[in-house]
């Protein structure tokens, strides 16, 4: 401490939470709270609940998955005996502890799941028992077929691998902040030295248990919502979104403590090279999300292809929006040296590619679930699931769009004509889109408008599905305002300043090599 | 080797960070420094010497864009004019298709680009042989060097006298 240039650093880096921040996060709770009731509330039906559902699923991965690379960039830092972060390494250390939440909400979402909760059913076809009983007429052979990795048991499994990641988030902030109040050298009892090494032990044993358990979580997260799809690229995207988001959230923070005076140490340099993982990153979702894309737009199987086909048909907008945020904005913004350094600029592009990323979860969620939707409606047209007979569908059939070798109807076709329903999703079974939330909620009467008509609402863009409507919104910054709030509250509990981390000089003196003359002191 | 018809007075120094204080201590001074040489590259030089941000990389997005254009145009041109073919039932022009080969060429480009232009700007090449002030700047020494071509005795004396003040192993002169 006494021999380098900030030894008053400590006297401000105390963070209190109180007043307006806090009064703010609260709305935002509360915003969320009246958000999440409304779409409950607004209907008794599946479909209000599945809006509920989707966007609780949507939220919580988004931001729980922030946390979760928040632990991973300590411990990846950690590993590579990374100096550059520990003057700000408080910010993801507080980030962390959303990960306790983290395991109540998919515990919650994994409970109602098992207990086949209103809504859930359509969230994921897998949910539907019917679909998995080879003796019903709505037997789904895929979902079945996967049944014994998808399934309610493997998905309260989550909410147990979100606690093994909060273990881990807890040790190290333990850790780091127990490092605060030891001596450097002592002959008994803990020192830093000591402490360093234990963070790299518990570090090194997160990254391994992080990449597999990761994938785990996703795949029954988001990319089981899809349950006719699978793609093997699908976690590392998914993660590097989460990545992403999490930087933009944290440089976010930083600003936000800079402007209340904290966090002296944090220079041009920090910023650069957060701006630099904003930049970089970016391309590597990139680089991920056109290697899906690519790989399955090439080989052109029908099971695979109904993926991209739905979003491109009927996503397009979010479909394009999400790559240029994510992609095109970010690349060209942050491509200059000056532009990562420069405040406003790189706060911008956060602020940008954190609601791309969350536009991006949403995009790989919500098509998946209207899908289910339109999927499960089919089938109760056909005359099964609802057990009533839909005169639309007549009208339907008899306009010359016979489905019966379809996906939709093999209910009926392959299972009786064939025994075993071995099919392949063709990318036209996808229906077209019913204004059924516009309506008020009484789909059957929506759906018989259909017929004629179907063809004219080919493009119609339902608010809420298509485009995040007010309560997607709503929703969101209800859960960044939980998000802020535990992070918030995390930081007003210990010293920004880590004084006795052995890489803080390291941290402090941070050169990139590129500063312009006045950046020297 | 190149001749520069120089006579050049440098200083050798032991440790980067000695060698910082002693380019901030000769900048205080007024000396006009000729040049440094590391045998890496020190972070937060540049500006201790007052250079400018380079422009070579200015350079580098024009040949990405070039290579861009040109790989893109090219397939393009190839694939829907001059020689169609079917790839796997997809149409002549198949954006996807071309953005692998566009990504790898716009990254060749820039690569090469930059190289080309970095060597010509330092006048390096193959057979070039530039004059080296001593054979441990490339090991272990950290130089400042002034150029005295054209310098009286006594200033001579004083810049030298200023390299050993600021802490320099070594003092020399040499003609190159």
């Amino acid at each position: 401490m006494s021999n380098h240039s900030h030894s008053n650093e400590t006297s401000n880096e105390n963070f209190v939470f109180t007043g307006t921040a806090k009064l703010f996060t609260l709305v935002l709770i509360a915003i969320g709270a009246i958000c999440l009731a409304l779409s409950w509330f607004s209907g008794s039906d599946d479909m209000h609940h599945m809006r509920f559902w989707t966007n609780y699923l949507h939220n919580s991965v988004f931001f729980v998955g922030i946390a979760f690379a928040a632990v991973l960039f300590l411990s990846t830092h950690t590993m590579a005996w990374g100096g550059w972060q520990t003057i700000f390494k408080r910010i993801p250390e507080a980030m962390m502890p959303f990960l306790y939440v983290g395991v109540v909400l998919f515990a919650i979402l994994g409970i109602a799941i098992y207990m086949g909760a209103s809504g859930t059913e359509l969230l994921y076809l897998w949910n539907e028992p019917n679909y998995l009983d080879p003796t019903h007429a709505d037997y789904d052979a895929l979902a079945h077929h996967k049944s014994a990795f998808v399934n309610p048991t493997a998905y309260l499994l989550t909410a147990l691998i979100v606690a093994v990641w909060s273990i881990f988030a807890f040790m190290f902030r333990k850790l780091s902040i127990q490092q605060d109040n030891t001596p450097h050298t002592i002959t008994s009892g803990d020192t830093v030295p000591k402490l360093t090494k234990r963070t790299r032990i518990y570090a090194a044993a997160f990254l391994p248990i992080a990449g597999f358990s990761s994938a785990y979580c996703i795949w029954q997260w988001v990319m089981s919502v899809d349950t006719h799809w699978y793609s093997t690229l699908f976690a590392w995207y998914a993660t590097v979104s989460m990545w992403v988001a999490m930087v933009a959230m944290m440089y976010m923070l930083i600003l936000y403590l800079r402007s209340k005076g904290h966090l002296k140490a944090f220079t041009d340099e920090h910023t650069h090279d957060l701006g630099k993982y904003i930049f970089g990153f970016s391309i590597f979702w990139t680089y991920l999300w056109f290697s899906q894309f690519m790989l399955i737009w090439y080989s052109n199987n029908g099971e695979e292809t109904q993926y991209f086909y739905l979003r491109f048909e009927q996503f397009k907008p979010i479909f394009f929006i999400n790559l240029f945020i994510n992609f095109v904005l970010p690349f060209f913004i942050l491509m200059m040296n000056s532009s990562k350094r420069t405040l406003g600029t790189l706060a911008f592009t956060a602020g940008l590619v954190f609601f791309g990323h969350w536009l991006d979860f949403y995009q790989m969620i919500k098509p998946g679930v209207w899908y289910n939707y339109e999927h499960v409606m089919h089938l109760k047209h056909a005359g099964h699931g609802a057990g009533h007979s839909d005169p639309a569908h007549d009208a339907h059939d008899t306009n010359g769009h016979d489905h019966s070798n379809d996906a939709h109807d093999h209910s009926t076709e392959s299972h009786d004509a064939h025994g075993d329903a071995t099919y392949q999703l063709q990318p036209n079974d996808i229906q077209q889109p019913k204004a059924v939330l516009t309506s008020g909620g009484d789909h059957n009467n929506t759906a018989a408008t259909s017929g004629d008509d179907h063809h004219e609402k080919e493009h119609s863009t339902v608010m809420g599905v298509h485009i995040p409507g007010l309560i997607e919104i709503g929703t969101m910054l209800g859960f960044l305002g939980l998000f802020l709030f535990v992070t918030l509250t995390m930081l007003s509990r210990a010293s920004l300043y880590p004084k006795n981390d052995p890489y803080l000089l390291e941290s402090e003196h941070h050169d990139t090599g590129v500063g312009v003359i006045k950046d020297i002191h | 080797m190149r001749v520069l018809n120089k006579k050049v007075l440098f200083g050798l120094y032991n440790d980067e960070e000695i060698l910082k204080s002693a380019i901030l201590e000769i900048n205080g001074e007024n000396a006009e420094i000729m040049e440094v040489y590391t045998p890496f590259p020190v972070h937060g030089l540049d500006p201790y010497l007052g250079f400018n941000e380079s422009r070579l990389h200015i350079a580098g997005f024009l040949y990405g864009m070039m290579g861009t254009t040109l790989a893109f145009g090219f397939m393009s041109w190839v694939f829907t004019a001059n020689w169609p073919i079917i790839f796997g039932g997809k149409p002549y022009f198949s954006v996807p298709s071309f953005i692998p080969i566009t990504f790898e060429f716009t990254v060749l480009m820039a690569a090469v680009g930059m190289v080309i232009t970095f060597y010509l700007i330092c006048g390096l090449g193959p057979g070039v042989e530039n004059p080296y002030l001593d054979p441990r700047i490339t090991d272990d020494k950290f130089c400042i060097a002034f150029d005295v071509t054209n310098s009286s005795r006594e200033e001579v004396a004083a810049l030298s006298g200023l390299l050993q003040r600021t802490s320099a192993e070594e003092v020399h002169t040499k003609n190159i």
